[in-house]
């Protein structure tokens, strides 16, 4: 049974990780490959802060919330463990702020410690007269995806530096199924008019006395327009970009302006931070996750995709209870190859 | 009338911080810094600056509130404006732990602490040994920034400092009107207070730059303080221990118990070894006293004393230091303004 995983951002290395974990033992000669034209520190996973935190309004999407739990969970597990900080995983608390009182979000009861704003607290953000403080985690990618690619080249999984034009090119060929984590690009593999970008661009500094996250929020304008601050091990990013539709992933001069000056209005501190880099990424976005499976032909053959993509900007924060469904739309085709495989052969 | 001349030795935080209330309340005061340590060689920087009171048993509680509460909004102010990395100041949140429930439910400092609540029962599963703890968001001083900043301030006024032993109080009266005596551990042998005794503390200063909170055990002896560059790591609390070496064993058994509390605390780097031997008293000793020989009189006001809650008061006993100088300077005016009829 070969499997092979397009893409090797945290979707990708982390679903060919579960899927490898759960049934190299079961699965007749289980061989995953990963194909991928980006890898760390190259991928959108890398450029994202870490911070695990949804939006604040899974629009109904229950499943979604439940993946972030899972993901949350997992991860809260691993946090005493010998691994954790080469994986880049540590505890982090920090504030959300609003200029008006909001709904309770529906990862409150998942974080630790959520709790609303004290007036005192406040009064560190002037404008603000909102908000919300709780402990969270962060999972940094330019250590978590080095370490998943670690586990994955133990367990023998094969990398392969390749740009995939076509589900057919790597199906076929005796490939069973293909795991399609292509994030943003996904569309030239198969055009979904739902998957557009949400183009992010961040500066990274040196703020090390930074030890809280800070997330603004403008109800008006949506996700990420607004200022945020999430210091890392050892730089902080500061953020506040979400253009819709916008594909660059060159830095724009008028978003740095836009960043530096809403966050040195946030936190004067960051006044005196030396600036390191500047990245611009684009978030998968879509109206939800699509986490299925699908037939496909190859000449006569049917394969079968799982995809897995469209994760916008929550992709770290959902990506270990995504990864397990995906591996459990692997184990039924497993389970339905076996079925065939071993049912009786009909009489003449 | 001449500026009165003020001398004020000691330039730890006590030091420092009384230095500049004092320019502040007096500002036609000629104040100069007499001390033998600067930062980083002081017992401040050895702290980790922590805004967690120490309770001193023979000060009313609510002395201590308000010297607490005095010295926080001052800091408060200080980390949400553009210097606060050049002060040292900034705010951390973390977590009082405690293996057996203790006597006070509230703390008297738990209401001038931002966002002071019980811990919830998902946030104590990380500490197993634990029963029971408190969630708070404090400040920290990071030294040596934090002196080097006030050091900063105070020559911008003017004040001068000196690299200077002074072995009795009394060999400044020629040069001085006043003195304020803020050394700390040294005041034990320079003015002979016995009821002042060290508290040994050794701590390791380390680089693990993914802890953001800080952890506390209850008993006050296992602690982990993020700073700006290192965590420190704490402690003992050797009554008497007048030794400033670092006792290897101890650094040993430090780093165990704060590796059981926080066990990435395993890959941390660069372990530096510090020891401080914390000035401490019944109270703070702060008055006045007026030293005569031969009919001249020295006033001096003692500001000394702060064991290990130095950090978390330094600003309030500082502006009550002032204000006794304040009242050396009114005697002195009035005594010079005329014979009495």
């Amino acid at each position: 049974m070969r499997v092979a995983v397009i893409g090797a951002g945290v979707i990708g290395l982390s679903s060919a990780l579960c899927i490898h974990e759960q049934f190299h033992g079961l699965a007749p000669s289980l061989e995953v490959e990963l194909y991928a034209d980006r890898f760390t520190p190259h991928t959108t996973s890398d450029g994202a802060a870490g911070l695990w935190q949804p939006y604040l309004s899974d629009l109904g999407n229950l499943q979604e919330t439940l993946w972030n739990k899972e993901t949350f969970d997992h991860l809260l597990g691993h946090l005493h463990s010998p691994a954790a900080q080469e994986m880049g995983l540590f505890l982090l608390s920090g504030y959300n702020l609003f200029t008006e009182p909001v709904p309770d979000p529906s990862w409150k009861n998942i974080v630790l410690g959520f709790r609303n704003l004290t007036p005192k607290e406040l009064e560190l953000f002037p404008g603000y007269s909102y908000g919300w403080f709780n402990t969270a985690l962060m999972l940094e990618g330019r250590s978590y995806l080095p370490w998943l690619t670690n586990r994955l080249t133990q367990r023998g999984v094969k990398f392969f530096h390749k740009k995939v034009e076509s589900f057919q090119e790597v199906g076929g060929d005796g490939v069973d199924v293909v795991i399609n984590c292509t994030g943003m690009r996904s569309g030239e593999l198969q055009p979904d008019p739902e998957l557009q970008p949400g183009r992010g661009q961040v500066i990274k500094v040196l703020a090390p006395w930074v030890k809280h996250f800070i997330i603004t929020h403008d109800m008006k304008s949506g996700i990420y327009k607004s200022p945020y601050v999430i210091p890392g091990s050892e730089f902080t990013v500061l953020g506040g970009i979400y253009q819709h539709g916008n594909w660059s992933e060159e830095n724009s001069a008028q978003d740095h302006k836009t960043i530096w000056e809403s966050c040195c209005r946030l936190l004067p501190a960051l006044q005196k931070a030396k600036i390191v880099s500047e990245w611009s990424g684009l978030r998968p976005s879509r109206p939800q996750v699509r986490l299925e499976r699908e037939s496909v032909w190859h000449g006569n053959v049917q394969g079968e995709v799982i995809h897995n993509y469209g994760h916008g900007g929550f992709g770290i924060t959902i990506h270990w209870g995504c990864a397990m469904a995906a591996a459990r739309l692997f184990g039924s085709i497993l389970q339905e190859r076996r079925k065939v495989a071993s049912s009786p052969q009909p009489r003449l | 009338m001449a500026a009165l001349k003020v001398a004020v030795v000691g330039a730890g935080v006590i030091g420092l911080s009384t230095a500049l209330c004092v320019m502040e309340t007096c500002p036609s005061c000629s104040v100069t810094v007499l001390s033998d340590q600067f930062s980083p060689n002081t017992t401040s920087d050895v702290a980790a600056g922590m805004l967690i009171p120490h309770t001193y048993p023979g000060t009313p509680i609510h002395v201590q509130k308000q010297w607490f509460k005095e010295t926080f909004t001052y800091l408060f102010a200080i980390s949400n404006s553009a210097e606060a990395s050049e002060a040292g100041i900034h705010l951390v949140s973390g977590w009082q732990v405690f293996k057996s429930t203790p006597k006070e439910e509230l703390p008297f400092w738990s209401d001038v602490v931002l966002g002071f609540r019980p811990m919830s029962e998902a946030e104590l599963q990380k500490f197993p040994q634990y029963r029971c703890g408190q969630a708070f968001t404090t400040l920290k001083c990071d030294c040596p920034p934090y002196l080097l900043w006030l050091e900063k301030r105070l020559k911008a006024t003017g004040i001068q400092m000196y690299s200077r032993k002074v072995s009795d109080l009394w060999e400044l009266h020629s040069e001085y009107d006043i003195v304020v005596n803020c050394t700390g551990i040294g005041a034990r042998q320079l003015v002979g207070d016995k009821k002042l005794f060290p508290v040994r503390g050794q701590v390791l200063k380390v680089y693990a730059p993914w802890v953001k909170n800080f952890i506390r055990d209850g008993d006050g002896l296992t602690y982990i303080y993020p700073g700006i560059h290192r965590v420190t790591l704490g402690g003992t609390r050797e009554k008497g221990s007048w030794s400033l070496s670092p006792d290897p064993g101890t650094t040993k058994d430090i780093f165990d118990r704060c590796c059981s509390l926080e066990p990435s605390l395993q890959e941390a780097q660069d372990i530096k070894v510090k020891v401080g031997l914390r000035p401490s008293r019944q109270c703070v000793r702060l008055q006045r006293e007026v030293l005569s020989q031969g009919g001249v009189k020295l006033p001096v006001v003692h500001n000394y004393g702060h064991g290990a809650g130095g950090f978390s008061v330094h600003r309030g006993t500082a502006k009550e230091a002032a204000h006794l100088v304040g009242e050396c300077i009114a005697a002195l005016r009035g005594s010079s303004s005329g014979a009495k009829l």
